[in-house]
């Protein structure tokens, strides 16, 4: 069952893909979604041509490229050791995944597999740069899938211009990481989809704020500084206070002690790690209870196993949920849980899932592993609306956007608010 | 104004907590060991995968983390500071080799955690025990942070005194003063190291349990982050006093704590460290420290 | 360490109470001690005479395994060691005193001379303290138990290592240099104190600049320059030696070889 399931998905992405190279697929919604069913079919049909080859198929099949058959090999950094590793290791997973459909599938044409050299920068700017360097500078390597973190990216993303190699990243959220044509991200920064939680900023009548934030880590800070302030504007609640806390900060009864005395109707707690969960449980052990609200971010719900009940109606915005009702997310929850012993899903898989996929499907639709060909492609892709385990995905600037959710820890895990 | 004092006063102890062990080894057998944060956080580690299979309370959980990290330590001793310091040709070059020889070591511990835990926080959560709030007076104190008051106070006084007042603490004290002086006196280098060692090691144990119970969680890189303030703490207040510990471990986290209430945050750091180089510069030696002895 | 042909045992018409057999300490180039031998005799007070950095402060060094052997061996009671580590020195029964002062500064004076006593009376209290006692009587430090070193006037604080070094009541005392910065009148106290102690029995070897008190005070002498003995025999004989009228009175020259 979970088998024809992952397939039509798997495949169907990058039929969709074909689909758009082909027709330049207009924005509207119904549209789109019209153009995803289409993509499944023809998927499903591509599929079976490579089971019971009928002749008319395997002509379609022909029309839309012909690779040179071999193995295309695209690199990938990412931080399989160090602090951010538990990021890296679950993206991976995700590349993993999409990898195994595509060859299995076949869409790439007869003889043709893709395979990634996956290279481990451990979380260091320093050896993302010297790896990325080292790729980018081998001609043979048609694209480049960049690493998680943001201090990474920010070295490597002027090596991907100036040598003129298409990068597509996950995470790495900051500014300075998508900076020209040849720089892509799957991952929406923080600061495009924290408002989301607007919604529930005016449902609950939250008319002040005070806010707790790492101020060495650039998404938080520019979540912190940036999209917060824009929203406040927007909604017109008012932030108290801005408190910005190094990494090296882990008992945080002082700037507590300072936040009770503002008494605000809203925390935001935007830190790292342990961090998070000791704010919170510092919060509940002063007295801090619903009606007060305490608000997060995407992540955060990886802080939470220790202090369980204490982080219960911590509320934020998601680029990805389980519970998602998009069909593309659940197609890939079950594969997810299919080839990893029914692991949950988690967003650095989905989004490095969707990634993978976007580079097959640049390669498809150059059909060229030219690394000038496969950016236009891929720039050209991303100038539509993409459909896959993050649900639907638009570009803006080669940056991806989502909707998002609204989520909220129960004391165990997380749940979408309806 | 009350509770900031009592919060400050806490963090102060769990600051001595974590630089007690390291300032001693540091003060007497000479060893500045950079992977006393790791010992640190790797006790805590193996009481969490303890407290994983089987749910303990506070004081198995301490006991274990104690003993793991004497046994820590004690191996880390065995297998590569004495070796180093057998080596090396004179105490300087040593003390060099015996920083780096712990920046490597720390390494080990930290990315077999992170590894394990895929660099999330852990905790004790899955434990039996309890973080109790008590309201008294308008202020909250819960029991956790009772117990961090008097073991690390108490701990660090009676470490001081104990220093002070004993026979060993003497012979460690001129181990400290002069290695060489004290070999002619009849004193065990190796031997007091050890136990030296053995001592730090479950400091550092106790230390990671009752940060765990006191933040909830902690990190594989917990530990580095206190040992660079626990540095700066044995500075402050002079390197081979023990006093001078409780003394560095109470102004920085009141000066943290200052920042904290009264500015955005910030200027927490620049604080802390430019006080750390005002001491540099008008007492070289530390607030409690003793000026270098002269030899020949 | 091997044992070269320069280091087999020498004859001696007494038992020595501790030997150096063709000691050499070289420091690179430079050749601190090269090549001495010599074997205290028992009960006597022996001295050392030479010119700055002739190498006096090094073979004591090497006697006390303070510092490490290049060539040759030390012997004490018949046993050879050289490879003794040096903490292990003091229960062979020999204790020393620095050239420059190295105490605890900041601990007692009473701290500071327990501290071995106990260790190698391991911890029998009374007797320690009687023997801290002792030593503070005899050395006239009476009073000043709780004073600390770094209140002490240097004359003063030598006397609080010679104390500590007679305390634990050796067979065989080092002093280096023990009466230098002394007043005339402390000097006179040392040397008698010296002398008391050899009625006892303790062998003792001293390295001292001042010849007349050298003289006086030691029943056999010996003459350093450049790391190697240049005369050995009773006082007179020594002082009187040409190599060594040479050697203090004479143009000093450089010892790297
Ligand atoms: N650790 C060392 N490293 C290098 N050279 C050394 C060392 N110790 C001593 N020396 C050198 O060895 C030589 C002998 O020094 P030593 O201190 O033994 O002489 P000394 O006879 O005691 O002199 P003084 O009368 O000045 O005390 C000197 O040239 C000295 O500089
Ligand atoms: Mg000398």
């Amino acid at each position: 069952m979970y088998r024809s399931k992952k397939h039509r998905l798997g495949v169907a992405a990058v039929g969709l893909s074909a689909v758009l190279t082909l027709a330049a697929c207009s924005s509207g919604d119904s549209e789109d979604t019209a153009a995803t069913a289409e993509a499944t079919e023809e998927v499903v049909v591509e599929e079976s041509a490579t089971e019971d080859t009928t002749q008319e198929e395997a002509e379609a099949a022909e029309e839309t490229c012909v690779l040179p058959p071999g193995d295309i090999k695209v690199v990938s950094i990412d931080s399989m050791t160090g602090p951010a590793a538990f990021a890296g290791i679950l993206a991976e997973k995700g590349a993993d995944l999409a990898l195994k459909e595509i060859n299995a599938s076949g869409v790439l044409g007869d003889g043709v597999t893709m395979s990634i050299e996956l290279l481990d920068d451990a979380t260091s700017p320093d050896e993302a740069a010297a790896q990325f360097s080292k790729a980018a500078k081998d001609p043979d390597v048609p694209v480049i899938m960049g690493g998680v973190i943001s201090s990474g990216a920010v070295v490597t993303s002027p090596i991907a211009e100036k040598e003129k190699v298409a990068v597509v990243y996950t995470q790495a959220g900051s500014p300075g990481v998508v900076i020209g044509d040849y720089t892509f991200r799957y991952t929406p920064p923080m600061d495009s989809y924290w408002g989301g939680v607007g919604s529930y900023i005016e449902e609950k009548g939250i008319k002040t704020m005070s806010v707790l934030y790492a101020n060495d880590n650039p998404t938080l800070i520019a979540t912190a500084e940036t999209a917060l302030p824009a929203l406040a504007a927007d909604l017109g609640f008012e932030i108290l206070s801005s408190t910005g806390l190094p990494n090296s900060t882990q008992d945080f009864k002082a700037p507590i002690s300072k936040i009770l005395k503002e008494d605000p109707d809203a925390v935001a707690v935007l830190m790292v790690g342990a961090q998070n969960a000791t704010v919170v449980s510092q919060m509940r052990e002063s007295g801090w209870e619903a009606p007060k609200e305490l608000l997060g971010f995407a992540g955060i719900e990886n802080n939470f196993a220790d202090i369980g009940e204490a982080a219960k109606g911590v509320t934020w915005a998601s680029i990805f949920h389980v519970d998602s009702p998009a069909q593309s997310t659940q197609a890939f929850v079950d594969a997810v849980a299919a080839e990893y012993d029914g692991e949950e899903a988690s967003n650095y898989t989905a989004e490095r899932y969707d990634a993978t996929y976007l580079v097959a499907n640049s390669i498809l639709a150059a059909c060229s592993t030219d690394r000038q060909a496969v950016r236009d492609a891929m720039a050209d892709l991303t100038n539509g609306s993409i459909t896959g385990a993050l649900g639907d995905v638009t570009f803006e600037n080669q940056d991806a956007r989502v909707a998002g959710f609204v989520v909220q820890w129960d004391g165990e895990k997380m749940v979408v608010l309806k | 104004m009350v509770q900031d004092l009592l919060n400050a006063t806490t963090l102060a102890s769990i600051y001595v907590l974590f630089a007690l062990g390291m300032s001693l080894v540091w003060g007497t057998i000479g060893i500045l060991n950079f992977a006393h944060g790791s010992i640190f956080m790797f006790s805590a580690f193996i009481a969490y995968l303890v407290v994983q299979q089987i749910p303990l309370g506070m004081p198995a959980v301490i006991a274990i983390a104690m003993v793991s990290g004497a046994l820590i330590a004690v191996a880390m001793q065995y297998l590569v500071f004495q070796p180093i310091m057998k080596k090396a040709k004179n105490p300087h070059a040593g003390e060099l080799q015996l920083v780096i020889g712990g920046i490597g070591l720390s390494a080990i511990p930290i990315s077999f955690a992170q590894r394990s835990t895929l660099s999330n926080p852990f905790g004790f959560s899955a434990g039996t025990f309890e973080t109790q709030a008590y309201t008294i007076g308008g202020v909250i104190i819960t029991n956790v942070m009772i117990i961090i008051l008097i073991v690390g106070l108490g701990l660090g006084v009676g470490t001081a005194l104990w220093i002070r007042n004993s026979k060993k603490g003497l012979a460690l004290r001129a181990l400290g003063v002069d290695p060489e002086v004290s070999a002619m006196m009849g004193i065990d280098r190796p031997k007091l190291a050890l136990a030296t060692m053995l001592y730090s090691g479950a400091l550092a144990g106790l230390a990671g349990a009752l940060l765990t119970y006191y933040f909830n969680s902690i990190t594989s890189e917990s530990g580095d982050t206190l040992l660079l303030k626990a540095f700066a703490i044995i500075i402050l207040g002079g390197v081979g006093s023990i006093f001078g510990v409780i003394l560095g471990s109470f102004i920085l986290a009141f000066a943290e704590f200052a920042v904290l209430l009264y500015t955005n945050g910030s200027w927490v750091t620049a604080v802390s460290f430019g006080l750390l180089f005002l001491i540099l510069l008008i007492r070289p030696q530390g607030i409690l420290g003793k000026k270098e002895v002269r030899r020949t | 360490m091997e044992t070269s042909e320069a280091t087999k045992a020498p004859t001696y018409d007494y038992e020595p109470v501790a030997e150096a057999r063709g000691v050499a300490v070289h420091y690179g180039g430079i050749k601190a001690v090269d090549g001495v031998s010599l074997g205290l005799r028992p009960g006597n007070i022996s001295g050392i005479l030479g010119p700055n950095g002739s190498g006096k402060t090094t073979l004591l060094g090497a006697l006390t395994r303070m510092v490490q052997l290049t060539r040759g061996s030390v012997w004490c009671q018949g046993q050879n060691y050289s490879q003794v580590k040096s903490d292990r020195v003091i229960t062979l029964g020999i204790s020393r005193t620095f050239q420059t002062v190295r105490l605890l500064p900041e601990r007692t004076v009473w701290d500071n001379i327990i501290l071995s006593t106990d260790v190698v009376f391991k911890r029998q209290g009374d007797k320690v303290e009687g023997l801290v006692k002792e030593a503070i009587a005899r050395t006239g430090l009476e009073g000043l138990e709780k004073a600390r070193p770094d209140e002490l006037s240097y004359g003063m604080q030598r006397r609080v290592e010679i104390a500590r070094a007679i305390a634990v009541q050796p067979r065989l005392l080092f002093l280096d240099e023990p009466t230098a910065g002394m007043s005339r009148k402390e000097r006179t106290d040392i040397s008698a104190l010296m002398r008391s102690l050899r009625s006892e029995g303790l062998t003792q070897l001293i390295v001292e600049h001042d010849v007349g008190m050298m003289v006086e005070t030691c029943d056999y002498l010996y003459a350093m320059n450049f790391g190697s003995l240049i005369a050995e025999g009773t006082p007179p004989v020594v002082v009187r030696d040409a190599a060594v009228q040479e050697a203090y009175l004479g143009k000093h020259g450089r010892h790297d070889a």
